[in-house]
């Protein structure tokens, strides 16, 4: 068990160092442009560009530079190119931002996907199954950059009832908190609650066909307490994994749309406000931290499998 | 429910194929037409397309301007129905190109296992590490600004091929895992013996005996690819990495209407309307294609985060 926690998390640093030179690849060979020019502003001198270039180390060749943006990026003083400002701390500003978003709209998609799935499992076969099948894959279908902006306006400006976007922090406010977030968290959640009912739908069917379940209604329980008591508790353990490594997603980057339509301020708007203008040291930074999210979540989802089920580890 | 619904998807095909007959013989207008200052007949009077203002005209219901106008005088019919070419002709491409790129990987990774396998699980897990819009959006960006060239293939920044490329990169551990998980198990069998007692090589064993064993599995994974990669196209053309204005797209429709929500609501909820009826055709058939052919499966209505 121990040697196959150390295997796995060996195997994490390694993407995590790939993911790293890729990102850095990206932003440094894919573009033609010199980013010495592009941050000179309007009709630099060549002197100016030259300047620049000396400054932020343009000049080194590719390995260095990327050693010694590692280094800044790793060590928190990592700066962005054009808005000068210190990436962490911009990241740490916007943490909160997003976690609140990811955290309340995980909780309710888990609730609206375990109520959608058992009704649909119960049902199975049914119209009204049928009816929940094309209402969950209709959430799954919806844009979600639409379905905010068609929330912001007609529920945000229109009907007055919510605020229009902003974020307040839950210390200050708990009420005006959830308040404010009522809005993307829905959004978001409707996104998610669909795949999660089918998935967790599917996974009941299956179990609903155990030997056991039937032992649990010969013995003469309710249909509802086969549900919760037998079925729903062995249904829902990859529904469980899926919600870890989709929480991890959604802070991890996931969140740039979203953030972007409701003007969070969280990590994924600055990750698409830094992209759009070729920002490498936050890009970098945010992709790591995000890749670091991901790759971290699904080790330790591995690491508890194996620990449960012992076949797993030869593989 | 999934033949209809496969059949809706097919209307949504056929009408993206009419668009330039709607547009010579019904608007007359062609996609990126301005007509800030021309006026257009509505209740029996001449009504300025766009007003002083700059307030788009809404849907007329007919012929010329049947869904209102953009800001810049554009008829919004004429550009959704090239948009959904663009949108359709990017989500097919890049599913195509994924499936491609899955398959082929799935089948050397799990047929020589090996370094092979390690080398292509360790590249796999290195895409699968980056949340899907963010690489997107990263890859996206960075090719938009200059193009690329590699060796004599080149592509010109803002070029169509930029999307589907994107796409289908960011999609491929998502197919490509489970192709390799099938050749692990079906490479045991005994047919594929079978075939390689009787000389068979590998290239020729993966053609005539492993290739035909998964088209069941890319059958079912493609209709579900196409929706995704629509909507990510949506996405990335929202953010402004995707299709190149003033060649529309749903997603960059979209991005142009939310600025006008307030006066002219119709520029942001028409596309949306037809990007969801798109991707819910593709997402509901989908669904009835894998429990036809495969009812066991787990539903994998949603590719990537």
């Amino acid at each position: 068990m121990a040697r196959f926690a150390a295997r796995r998390l060996a195997q994490m640093v390694v993407v995590l160092l790939a993911v790293s030179v890729l990102t850095f690849l990206i932003f440094n060979v894919i573009p033609n442009g010199d980013p010495a020019v592009r941050m000179a502003g309007k009709a630099p001198t060549e002197a100016q560009v030259e300047a620049i270039r000396a400054q932020w180390g343009f000049d080194e060749s590719l390995p260095v530079q990327y050693v010694e943006t590692m280094r800044q990026v790793l060590g928190g003083s990592a700066i962005s190119y054009f808005t000068q400002l210190n990436v962490r701390d911009e990241i740490v500003r916007g943490l909160p931002r997003t976690l609140s978003l990811a955290a309340g709209a995980a909780i309710l998609w888990m609730l609206a996907g375990i109520a959608l799935g058992v009704l649909g499992a119960m049902r199975a076969g049914r119209t009204s199954d049928r009816m929940l099948t094309v209402l969950a894959l209709t959430g799954v279908s919806l844009p979600v950059f639409w379905l905010g902006a068609l929330m912001v306006h007609y529920l945000g400006f229109e009907a007055g009832l919510f605020p229009n976007g902003g974020y307040v922090p839950l210390t200050e406010s708990p009420l005006d908190w959830a308040y404010h977030l009522l809005l993307p968290w829905t959004a978001l959640a409707i996104l998610f609650a669909g795949f999660y009912s089918r998935v967790l739908r599917s996974n009941l069917l299956d179990t609903l066909g155990e030997d056991y379940v039937r032992t649990a209604r010969a013995k003469g329980l309710s249909e509802r307490q086969v549900m919760r008591r037998h079925v729903l508790r062995n249904s829902l353990i990859p529904i469980v994994t899926l919600w870890g490594l989709d929480f991890g997603a959604v802070v991890a980057g996931g969140a740039i749309l979203i953030e972007t339509v409701f003007d969070l301020q969280g990590v994924g708007q600055y990750a698409a406000e830094s992209v759009g203008q070729l920002d490498v040291p936050p890009v970098l930074a945010i992709t790591l931290f995000g890749a670091f999210f991901i790759v971290v979540l699904n080790a330790v989802v591995d690491i508890v499998y194996a620990a449960l089920d012992p076949r797993i580890r030869a593989t | 429910m999934a033949l209809a619904f496969g059949a809706l998807f097919a209307v949504l095909v056929a009408l993206a194929l009419a668009a330039p007959l709607w547009s010579s013989a019904v608007a007359e207008r062609s996609p990126e037409e301005n007509n800030t200052t021309g006026t257009v007949e509505a209740d029996g009077r001449q009504v300025d397309v766009v007003s002083l203002d700059g307030i788009p005209i809404g849907p007329q219901w007919r012929g010329e301007y049947f869904l209102g106008a953009d800001s810049n005088g554009r008829d919004v019919m004429v550009r959704l129905l090239y948009g959904a070419r663009n949108s359709l002709l990017i989500g097919i491409s890049a599913a195509l190109l994924t499936t491609l790129l899955a398959t082929a990987v799935g089948l050397i990774a799990g047929w020589f296992r090996g370094w092979v396998d390690a080398v292509a699980r360790a590249t796999l897990d290195v895409i699968w590490a980056f949340p899907v819009i963010l690489l997107g959006v990263a890859l996206g960006t960075a090719l938009a600004l200059g193009g690329l060239t590699v060796g004599p293939l080149e592509i010109e920044a803002g070029s169509k091929a930029i999307p589907i490329l994107v796409i289908a990169i960011v999609y491929v551990p998502y197919m490509a895992r489970p192709i390799r998980g099938e050749v692990l198990a079906l490479r045991e069998r005994e047919f594929v013996d079978a075939a390689r007692a009787q000389g068979a090589g590998p290239l020729r064993t993966m053609a005539t005996e492993l290739l035909p064993n998964l088209a069941s599995t890319v059958v079912v994974f493609l209709p579900l690819m196409v929706a995704n990669a629509i909507l990510l196209e949506s996405a990335l053309s929202f953010l402004g990495v995707g299709v190149v204005p003033p060649d529309p797209s749903w997603g960059n429709m979209i991005d142009a209407g939310v600025e006008r929500m307030v006066t002219a609501p119709h520029l942001t909820i028409v596309p949306g309307l037809m990007l969801v009826l798109t991707v819910l055709s593709l997402n509901v058939f989908g669904d009835g294609v894998r429990d036809a052919l495969d009812p066991r499966a787990e539903p994998a209505t949603r590719v990537g985060r």
